[in-house]
């Protein structure tokens, strides 16, 4: 499992610190996404980054790495001040970063992907092309990529890119490496690998800052940790220290993600104490979709592999799995955004697996994306209308408008304006709205929890399961999992493109193998 | 210069201005939503010029009542172009569908110069010279009657766009495909639609200026051009930015018109390159549709 | 096709080249060094059109400068030969272009496109009106030479040197640098990628082709106007030959000039009147169905696989598929 920090082999310096970063402050008009953080990396470290999306942790990194400017504020590295230097030259002195949504060139081969990064990197003025070519073989051997050397950088899967754009950082020799989300999108066993391969190269005089959402890893490697919530750092300290200090439980972490985070670094299993919302499994039983060896992908790249799934009358069924495990795919495979290569999807009574977007949507099924992918120049109001769009029958929709506005009085408050000017709690409440306008016999909702706080996402869910009873059939795609199997009947897991488990919320939730990988407990 | 002179310029801008609003609408519309800028915006000026011509040469057919005629069939045009070529290519990166409108302005500009050849019309009904004065300012009939077709166009547009229930699946369409599919939208189609609606503009405002200049098969290229500028100027995104836009060139090219006419597209793209450097988001800024 | 057997070839082909000029007529001569300036200004666009990715779209503003430099050299007090000349127009092209690169390079998509036409547009309007230096639009008149055969060797070295330059510059940083650019230029920056240095020196070096281009059809052409050396159309035509030949290779913007020259003296032969519009057609037909050029296609037949009349259907409409909404 994780190995205590103590542990590790050199133990870093105190004295010296790589980065200094003195009231960094960067606004987008009248936003401040990152609002005066200081923070210093020590020589040798691992730093672990926490935060909800929208913390301002990556933004603090592209001011750092000279992405973006900071609107205030210095960076000293190693002692010199690199505030206004162009990106360019700051990966020449010695650092490099991982983009979170990854960057590959497209077109070219993954080795010249890497080799392009040894050329230019801290170490590029020694190197010809073809050497760098050769420090690219060095670079993917190990980061394990070597085999898929020759390859064009667009045919290679999500885990294999992640790993290409850690590659790419680490051709560039740097000194200090900031890793964006790098486990997103990794099964378990896949952690542990790259938990090692992080400390190695940390091992090898790398410092690292790593912003991570998979709270075994984080807390498993990091010897500090540093938590921004709102643009501001409010804890900084040993991890231990961190995820029990009560201003970070209740600003960020909640009460069940504390538990976890704890038990993550100890070995003691704890009890899940999640009640369910639902008293007993729903009376109807007769399936109202039905997916049979359903596989799909992107261009080259098969995400979903023989898929089965059934969703029946009345239940809500949460579908759990990692980042890039293929959940968002196999809801944009329903909705005919993505076609099905093989495989069958019945609804109701129909066979919907060539059907297009918009009959989908007269079936019923709609789909909530994740996101949100609200229409940001249209106000609350057309969102909503929007939703309906295949309907004419006015008096009706009024009907359901007001019925909307009555379950989210919020959207009533707010229904002339732009929707693009809402907060992320009240974007998701429109786009749910606008799913519902619609009446769905079947709603799907694309991670409905991604960058809320927790009680937004509680109410959320509240909602979600108020409509259940009152007769929505529910499809609920979830990260985090302890929350989705609490508010739903039945469970499927989904791992990197695979059912590899199903069964009832209950049991998923007392599975020990779930409660390991997925609750860190 | 007399306050007579300034006059004048000050009424040609304005009169000017609608029609250059128009032609702007058309085109910013088609940008704003589709992501085309579309080169061959011109060839559908041109193509209602002549079918203007043409109704009045041989029907009789008084130009301003032949404007929902030619309006009509560049409408057809346009969405069979969009749905049967544009279409193919659109999420292709950005350079294809700029040559390809490129080469569709070239294919319908050489068959138009084929058929009609290149000789200079314009069509002349009874009323045209005459006019009004104001004090030492002159006002062409055809012109005010030009401004007020343009400007009942472009609002009509714009209530379009902002009440119906179409209006609302383009801009919707415009601000997340994905999204606007997922509720129904028939992207495929509505993109027809945007298209057929910029065409069937531009071949309202052929219609207009085939009344006001002489005009050959090569009309169209440089109001695509004035398209452009005014939509860098306004900002894309709305009707009120595609207003403000056609107001400040039209006022733009009648002074420089009048002082250095000989350089007068090099000053124009010289304020439009700086333009760009400056606030490439334009004037007004981006609102949406 | 092995190493040795490629070279065999390329020097047939060569010594074929180097042979015309005794056999065929000065006319047709003429439209081989047509061919070959083309080649020429599309090598030149391909590094900033291809390899970079920033559809420039007034490189003819520097065939312009190309010409009008060189004739005014040659016409002047000095009395410059065309070798000094010529290298002096591709100089000033060269500062133009950096000296515009630098702001307008910051653009992206539609803008820099359209901004560079304007600039071109510009310099028309400059050229026909600046009469002191250029006599405006009637234009000067450089000093004649007779022997077609000069033209056509000066252009042939030329393509052949672009060729050579293209070949060592794709596998050099720099033009792993310029195709990061293209790919994605945020991570370019951050793996250490000066880009404004890299863009604007792709755009001095497509300068400087077209400028040599223009020198050469200049010094051929004897009359050198504004309407003709800043047309739009020779930018067009430069972004056509790349397109057919396929941007972003070696080979491509020769093999395209060749293809488009060949099919424009046919169309023009045969369908004088529908020239443009057959054009037009050509345009359309290669960016719907063949985007990469004809470079591209051939790679991707001589990838191992099934063949037949399926394949070719799936190679063609590959890239509809892919770039359509439906």
């Amino acid at each position: 499992m994780s190995s205590s920090p103590e542990s590790r082999v050199p133990s870093p310096d105190p004295d010296t610190p790589i980065l200094e970063a003195r009231q960094i402050a960067k606004r987008f008009g009248g936003l401040a996404a990152v609002a005066g953080v200081d923070l210093t990396i020590r020589k040798g470290e691992i730093l672990g980054v926490l935060g909800p999306n929208g913390a301002g942790k990556t933004t603090f990194v592209n001011c750092i790495t000279g992405l973006d400017k900071p609107t205030s504020g210095t960076i000293l590295f190693r002692g010199e001040d690199i505030t206004k230097l162009p990106s360019y030259a700051i990966g020449r002195l010695g650092i490099a970063r991982t983009f979170q949504v990854v960057k590959p060139l497209k077109q070219l081969t993954v080795r010249d992907n890497v080799a392009i990064g040894a050329m230019f990197g801290a170490r590029g003025r020694e190197r010809s092309a073809a050497q760098a070519r050769q420090r690219a073989e060095e670079v993917l051997t190990k980061v394990a990529l070597v085999h898929r050397a020759n390859d064009r950088a667009s045919d290679l899967t999500i885990a294999d890119l992640k790993r290409l754009e850690l590659a790419k950082a680490l051709a560039m020799d740097p000194q200090l490496l900031f890793l964006d989300e790098v486990m997103a999108g990794l099964n378990p066993t896949e952690v542990e690998k790259a938990m090692e391969l992080l400390r190695q190269i940390n091992r090898e005089g790398v410092t690292l800052f790593v912003i991570e959402h998979v709270m075994k890893a984080i807390m498993g490697i990091s010897d500090r940790l540093v938590v921004l919530h709102y643009g501001k750092k409010i804890a900084e300290g040993a991890p231990q220290e961190i995820v029990e200090s009560p201003e970070v439980i209740e600003a960020y972490l909640g009460e069940r993600f504390a538990k976890r985070a704890r038990a993550a670094g100890r070995r003691d299993t704890l009890t899940a104490t999640g009640e369910f919302r639902k008293a007993a499994a729903p009376p109807a039983t007769e399936k109202l979709l039905e997916i049979k060896n359903l596989s799909s992908g992107y261009g080259e790249v098969q995400i979903l592999w023989d898929v089965n799934l059934d969703v029946r009358s009345g239940e809500v069924v949460a579908l759990i799995g990692a980042n890039g495990a293929g959940k968002t795919t196999l809801l944009y495979t329903l909705s005919q955004l993505v076609k099905p290569r093989s495989g069958s999807i019945r609804f109701a009574d129909s066979d919907l697996t060539r059907a297009r977007p918009e009959e989908v949507v007269g079936a019923g099924i709609i789909h909530v994306p994740q996101g949100r992918r609200l229409f940001p120049g249209l106000t609350v109001k057309e969102n909503l209308l929007q939703g309906v769009y295949l309907r004419r029958d006015s008096q009706k929709i009024k009907e359901d408008l007001e019925w909307v506005f009555g379950l989210l009085p919020r959207l009533k408050e707010r229904a002339n304006q732009l929707a693009g000017r809402l907060s992320g709690g009240e974007q998701q409440m429109c786009a749910i709205g606008r799913g519902l306008m619609g009446r769905p016999r079947l709603l799907l909702i694309d991670e409905l929890s991604l960058g809320l706080a927790p009680l937004v996402v509680d109410h959320l869910l509240e909602l979600i399961s108020q409509i259940n009873l009152d007769g929505t059939t529910v499809l609920l795609v979830e990260q985090d999992v302890q929350v989705a199997l609490e508010h739903a009947h039945r469970g499927y897991v989904l791992e990197t493109g695979r059912i590899v488990q199903s069964s009832t919320a209950a049991e998923l939730l007392e599975d020990p193998r779930i409660r390991q990988a997925y609750l860190g407990l | 210069m007399s306050s007579a002179e300034l006059g004048q310029i000050a009424v040609n801008a304005l009169l000017l201005s609608g029609i250059l609003a128009l032609v702007a609408l058309g085109f910013s519309l088609v940008w704003g939503i589709m992501n085309i800028v579309n080169l061959s915006h011109g060839a559908f000026i041109v193509l209602g010029a002549y079918l203007t011509f043409w109704m009045y040469a041989i029907w009789k057919i008084d130009p301003f009542v032949s404007i929902p005629i030619s309006m009509a069939v560049m409408f057809g045009l346009g969405y069979l172009i969009q749905r049967s070529l544009i279409n193919q290519v659109i999420r292709a990166p950005l350079l294809a569908t700029f040559l390809l409108t490129f080469g569709l302005e070239i294919l319908i500009v050489n068959l138009i110069n084929y058929f009609f050849k290149a000789d200079t019309r314009s069509v002349q009904p009874a009323y045209s010279g005459t006019g009004f004065t104001l004090g030492p300012v002159r006002v062409p009939y055809i012109r005010l009657g030009a401004l007020f077709v343009s400007l009942a166009l472009v609002l009509a547009l714009g209530a379009f766009l902002n009440r119906s229930r179409l209006g609302r699946a383009i801009r919707a369409t415009g601000m997340d495909l994905d999204a606007a599919r997922l509720s129904g939208v028939k992207v495929a189609t509505i993109y027809g639609l945007t298209f057929a609606i910029g065409a069937a503009l531009a071949g309202a405002a052929g219609s207009l200026l085939s009344t006001q200049v002489a005009f050959d098969p090569n009309l169209g290229g440089p109001y695509t051009q004035r398209a452009f500028v005014i939509c860098v100027l306004g900002g894309l995104g709305n009707v009120v930015n595609v207003l403000i836009g056609a107001a400040l060139y039209a006022v733009i090219e009648v002074v420089v018109g009048s002082r250095l006419p000989a350089l007068s597209q090099a000053v124009t793209f010289g304020i439009l390159v700086l333009l760009l450097i400056v606030r490439p988001q334009g004037i007004a800024g981006k609102g949406f549709y | 096709m092995p190493k040795p057997l490629r070279f065999l070839l390329f020097a047939v082909i060569l010594a074929g080249l180097l042979f015309l000029p005794r056999v065929v007529s000065p006319y047709k001569l003429l439209t081989y060094t047509t061919v070959l300036c083309l080649a020429l200004m599309a090598q030149g666009w391909n590094f900033i059109g291809g390899y970079t990715g920033y559809a420039a779209f007034g490189n003819v503003a520097f065939f312009g400068i190309g010409a009008y430099t060189t004739g005014l050299l040659m016409l002047s007090k000095w009395q410059l030969p065309f070798f000094a000349a010529a290298p002096a127009g591709a100089l000033l092209a060269a500062i133009v272009a950096t000296a515009i690169g630098l702001p307008v390079l910051r653009l992206k998509g539609h803008y820099f496109a359209i901004a560079t036409l304007g600039v071109a547009e510009a310099l028309r309007q400059i050229a026909a009106t600046w009469d002191s230096l250029t006599q405006g639009a009637t234009g000067i008149d450089l000093p004649v030479r007779s022997d077609s055969s000069f033209f056509y060797y000066v252009a042939l070295a030329l393509v052949v040197v672009g060729l050579v330059v293209t070949a060592l510059l794709e596998r050099s940083k720099l033009g792993y640098g310029w195709v990061a650019i293209r790919e994605d230029q945020d991570a370019a920056r951050m793996l250490g990628i000066n880009t404004t240095l890299f863009k604007v020196l792709a755009f001095a070096l497509s300068a400087v082709f077209a400028a040599l281009a223009g020198a050469i059809v200049a010094y051929q052409n004897i009359h050198v106007a504004p309407d003709d050396f800043f047309k739009v159309e020779y930018t067009l035509r430069m972004i056509i030959a790349c397109i057919i030949g396929g941007t972003g290779s070696v080979w491509g913007p020769v093999l395209g000039a060749a293809v488009y020259q060949l099919l424009s003296t046919y169309v023009w032969s045969h369908f004088i009147e529908l020239h443009p519009t057959v054009l037009g057609l050509i345009i359309i037909f290669f960016i719907v169905f063949l985007p990469r050029g004809l470079m591209d296609l051939f790679r991707r037949l001589a990838r191992p696989g099934p063949k037949g009349r399926r394949i070719w259907r799936d190679l063609l409409l590959a890239n509809v598929r892919a770039s359509r909404v439906q």
